[in-house]
C-alpha cells in the first residue's frame, strides 16, 4: 500500500498546486511508464471564479435600438408582460 | 436607447439579466439572457436584431479587452443594485491556455511496483473551502508487488 507519508505528499503536492484557483477540477491519468512503474500526469484542468465589478462592459457602445423594437422583443421572446416593458424602456403611454 | 442601458433598467427592475461570451463549443458566442431565456431564441425569427445584439457585445467583449487573459467562458450578471457579478472559466478552448498551463506546471508522480490496473483517471476537485481527491481510497488500497517501492514526483514549475 502507499504509505500515509506517500499520500500525503501527493496530497499536498496538489492542493498546493491549485490554491491559486478558487474552484478547480483537474483529472490525473495513470499510464504504466516502463514495466512496474505507472505515472500519472494532470491531464485536464475545469475551474471558473466569481468575483464582485462594475458592470462596464458596454460602455463604449453607441448604437441606439429603437424602445418599439425592444419592447417587442422582451414580450415577444423573453415573457416580459406590456407594462413591466413599458417601465424597463420609460414608455410613456 | 443603448445596450449597456437597456440591460441596467431591466435588472433594476428585479430581472435577472446575464451578459455572456461563450465557447463552449468551440465556436465563440456572444449573447445575453433575460431570465434565464437565451437571446438564440430570435435567431429563428429576428436574426437581424440578434445579429445586432451580438455584434455590440461582441465588440464590447473584445474592445475592452476582458478576454484578453485568455479566460474561458464569461458571464456578467447584473445586480438589482447595478452592481454586478462576473464569473469566468480560467481557461479557454479557443487559445488552448489549459495546455500551456499544463505544460508549463509539468508534474509527474512516478509510482513503481504499485498495481494501479483499477485506476484510470484520479479526479481532484477545489472548492472554496474543501480539497478532494476522488479516488483517495482506491489509491490508499494499491497494493504492491513487494516491499520495493519509488516514490518520485518529477515537476517543472517555470
Amino acid at each position: 500500500m502507499l504509505t500515509s507519508q506517500q499520500y500525503d505528499a501527493f496530497y499536498s503536492f496538489y492542493k498546493n498546486l491549485l490554491d491559486e484557483f478558487e474552484e478547480m477540477e483537474i483529472e490525473l491519468q495513470i499510464d504504466e511508464h516502463v514495466e512496474n512503474e505507472d505515472y500519472c500526469f494532470i491531464m485536464s484542468m475545469y475551474g471558473s471564479y466569481s468575483e464582485k465589478t462594475s458592470f462596464t462592459l458596454l460602455d463604449s457602445s453607441e448604437i441606439d435600438f429603437s424602445k418599439e423594437e425592444l419592447k417587442l422583443m422582451l414580450t415577444n421572446y423573453f415573457r416580459i408582460d406590456s407594462h413591466l416593458a413599458d417601465q424597463v424602456l420609460d414608455i410613456k403611454k | 436607447m443603448n445596450l449597456k442601458e437597456f440591460f441596467l433598467s431591466l435588472a433594476a427592475q428585479n430581472q435577472i439579466v446575464e451578459v455572456y461570451f461563450n465557447e463552449e463549443n468551440r465556436d465563440p458566442v456572444f449573447g445575453f439572457k433575460i431570465n434565464n431565456i437565451d437571446s438564440e431564441v430570435l435567431i429563428e425569427d429576428n436574426d437581424n436584431l440578434w445579429s445586432k445584439i451580438e455584434n455590440v457585445i461582441n465588440d464590447a467583449f473584445l474592445s475592452s479587452d476582458l478576454i484578453d487573459k485568455d479566460e474561458g467562458d464569461t458571464s456578467y450578471f447584473i445586480q438589482s443594485d447595478l452592481s454586478c457579478i462576473k464569473t469566468a472559466k480560467y481557461f479557454s478552448w479557443v487559445s488552448e491556455t489549459e495546455q500551456f498551463w499544463i505544460e508549463s506546471h509539468d508534474t509527474e508522480f512516478y509510482f513503481e511496483n504499485v498495481d494501479f490496473s483499477e485506476l484510470d483517471i484520479i479526479l481532484i476537485t477545489k472548492e472554496y473551502d474543501s480539497f478532494k481527491i476522488r479516488e483517495e481510497i482506491e489509491l490508499k488500497k494499491c497494493s504492491q508487488a513487494n516491499n520495493m517501492m519509488r516514490f518520485i514526483l518529477s515537476t517543472k514549475i517555470y
